[in-house]
């Protein structure tokens, strides 16, 4: 965003404050108050003159207001010894500074708002555009005349309540008062409804002006703040983060919408299968598997249905060589034959070795091994 | 029976116990006898087909006056006898069997296990064909050897599975039919594990086994 330069034609004269003469601060009896503390809004108690601090409180509230006046006059003479400064220069001073910080603001207001009429006129110039020179110089002369004003009228000020301060003490007493307030009470009645007759217009005249006027600040204050070194520097995000409800959050989230928006040919394409399946213990899945639901669940019908059961035959007798068959199973049925006739060869030479061995009286049995055939030859 | 119990290899068999446990010991006496009297009616009927060859030829020399020729006893006997030893000179020599010995599965095996050498051969032959009846001594020998065998040293050993190899002791026999199908077992003969040095290129074209390999 643009920054807009805020006061630039009259920074010289508001900012920096006017720092007060050093000896004038040695004589400020508030003594705890530092000179730069005075920039912020003084209390009223300031301007006045302080009474010393060395009488008591309780002398000072068994005197009439009579006494006061004349014990300020007599301590205010001529020709009297006094260490700090007179109360009319510490309130020319207050003065000064009030006129000071109210112009610096009314400078970076005026300066704002003047951006935002350029703005709102349509204008956007930039900072050496050629056109605010003459504007900016009619300012820059309007604020230092306001300055310079400023500071006549607070030493005036001062002057003025030096001179009046004892004709207002007098004319303070009572009956004097009483008739002045009375008229100054139906004076102020009369401007409180001149007030109220013009209150609704001027409050939305305000209100308009600072709808505008506000954003155009905020947005200027904002240019100059680097919010996110701020929000690093002042903000805790884990502790905001530790205090967000992630299942609300989540549970406001329209998952399928996203799936839906998802291009699941994409996922699968980057998807690693092969190393996913490599992981997968196929033999346990397996183990897993009731084959018996698995063949309840086959349609073995249609599966036999769509095979070509003539053809498929068709090829398995083309494959086999029948006649061959035929003649093995005779010749099995040849060879069954003879095997029975060996057996019985086998069985009627041991009958017969058995019957000599017996009438031999041979006991040990025959050895009919070959030597040379021995099965660890 | 403990010695051939001991011997008893520990390999599949197809055959039954008993032709299972016999394999490649000395037969018997009962089975010679009868592979003895197959072998002389082999050589009886290569006599008489001698005689037809004999009297074809002559009737194709003299056709008009053609007359049976006549034989005496004794050409006969010489003639069977000279038949007989060929015959077993030959089949003893090459694989050790003859028609008999092929039908009832014996085989003739010298001291290696091997067929005979050629001229022991004719010896075992002329002794077998001359004096046949040295065969029974077999009944009495403890080892079930004739006087040939003893003599030669030679055995008659069951052996069920085809080859010109025999078979070792207790090894089952093996469906390894000839492929000229002269094996009087053919493809039905039953089927287990041959001995692992058994040469098999004896045999490029075995016949197909029963358990379909």
């Amino acid at each position: 965003m643009e920054q807009i330069p805020i006061g630039r034609p009259s920074h010289d004269n508001v900012v920096p404050l006017r720092t007060p003469q050093p000896e004038v601060v040695t004589e400020i009896p508030v003594g705890a108050e530092t000179p730069t503390e005075t920039t912020e809004a003084p209390p009223p108690e300031v301007a006045r003159p302080e009474p010393a601090a060395a009488e008591p409180e309780d002398d000072e509230e068994e005197l009439s207001w009579e006494e006061v006046v004349a014990r300020d006059a007599a301590a205010e003479a001529p020709g009297e010894p006094d260490d700090g400064p007179a109360p009319n220069a510490e309130l020319t001073l207050m003065l000064e500074q009030i006129a000071q910080v109210g112009l610096g603001l009314t400078v970076g207001v005026v300066d704002a708002v003047a951006g935002s009429l350029r703005r709102t006129a349509g204008q956007e110039p930039g900072p050496d555009d050629p056109r605010n020179e003459p504007i900016e110089v009619l300012t820059g002369a309007a604020l230092g005349a306001a300055a310079t004003l400023a500071e006549l009228m607070a030493k005036a000020i001062g002057a003025a309540t030096e001179a009046v301060e004892p004709v207002a003490s007098v004319a303070a007493n009572p009956p004097l008062l009483g008739g002045l307030s009375r008229g100054a009470g139906s004076a102020l009645r009369f401007l409180d409804g001149t007030w109220k007759a013009k209150e609704a217009g001027a409050r939305s005249s305000a209100e308009s002006f600072m709808r505008d006027l506000v954003p155009s600040v905020t947005t200027n204050a904002l240019d100059q703040i680097d919010l996110n070194a701020l929000i690093r520097e002042r903000v805790d995000i884990n502790a905001i983060a530790a205090e967000i409800d992630l299942d609300a959050l989540i549970a406001r989230v329209d998952i399928n919408a996203i799936v839906d928006r998802l291009d699941m040919d994409r996922l699968v394409e980057r998807l690693p299968i092969e190393a996913v399946l490599a992981r997968v213990d196929l033999n346990a899945v397996a183990d897993q598997l009731d084959v018996n639901r698995v063949a309840e669940r086959l349609d073995l019908e249609a599966v036999v249905a769509r095979i070509d059961l003539a053809s498929l035959a068709q090829e398995v007798i083309d494959e086999i060589d029948l006649p061959e068959i035929i003649r093995d199973s005779s010749g099995a049925m040849a060879s069954e034959t003879v095997r029975e006739v060996r057996i019985l060869g086998i069985e009627a030479d041991r009958f017969v070795a058995k019957v000599v061995d017996r009438i031999l009286h041979r006991k040990r049995a025959r050895d009919t091994s070959v030597p040379g055939l021995g099965e660890n030859d | 029976m403990a010695a051939q119990t001991q011997a008893r290899p520990h390999v599949r068999s197809m055959l039954p116990p008993a032709a299972d446990e016999a394999q490649g010991r000395r037969a018997g006496v009962v089975t010679r006898t009868v592979v003895m009297v197959v072998d002389a009616a082999a050589v009886a009927a290569t006599v008489g087909i001698l005689y037809l060859v004999w009297a074809v030829v002559r009737f194709m020399r003299h056709p008009v006056d053609f007359v049976w020729p006549t034989v005496t006893y004794g050409t006969v006997v010489v003639a069977a006898g000279v038949t007989c030893v060929l015959y077993l000179t030959v089949t003893w020599s090459t694989t050790g069997r003859t028609v008999g010995k092929r039908l009832f599965g014996l085989r003739v095996i010298g001291r290696d296990g091997e067929p005979l050498h050629l001229i022991r051969a004719f010896l075992r032959a002329g002794a077998c064909t001359f004096f046949p009846f040295l065969l029974y001594w077999a009944a009495v020998s403890s080892q079930n050897r004739s006087v040939q065998d003893l003599v030669l040293r030679t055995s008659v050993i069951y052996d069920w599975r085809s080859g010109g190899r025999a078979a070792r002791v207790g090894a089952p026999a093996r469906a390894e039919a000839d492929p000229s199908g002269d094996d009087a077992l053919g493809p039905g003969v039953d089927v287990a594990p041959a001995v692992t040095d058994e040469a098999d290129d004896r045999h490029p074209e075995p016949l197909p086994r029963l358990d379909g390999e």
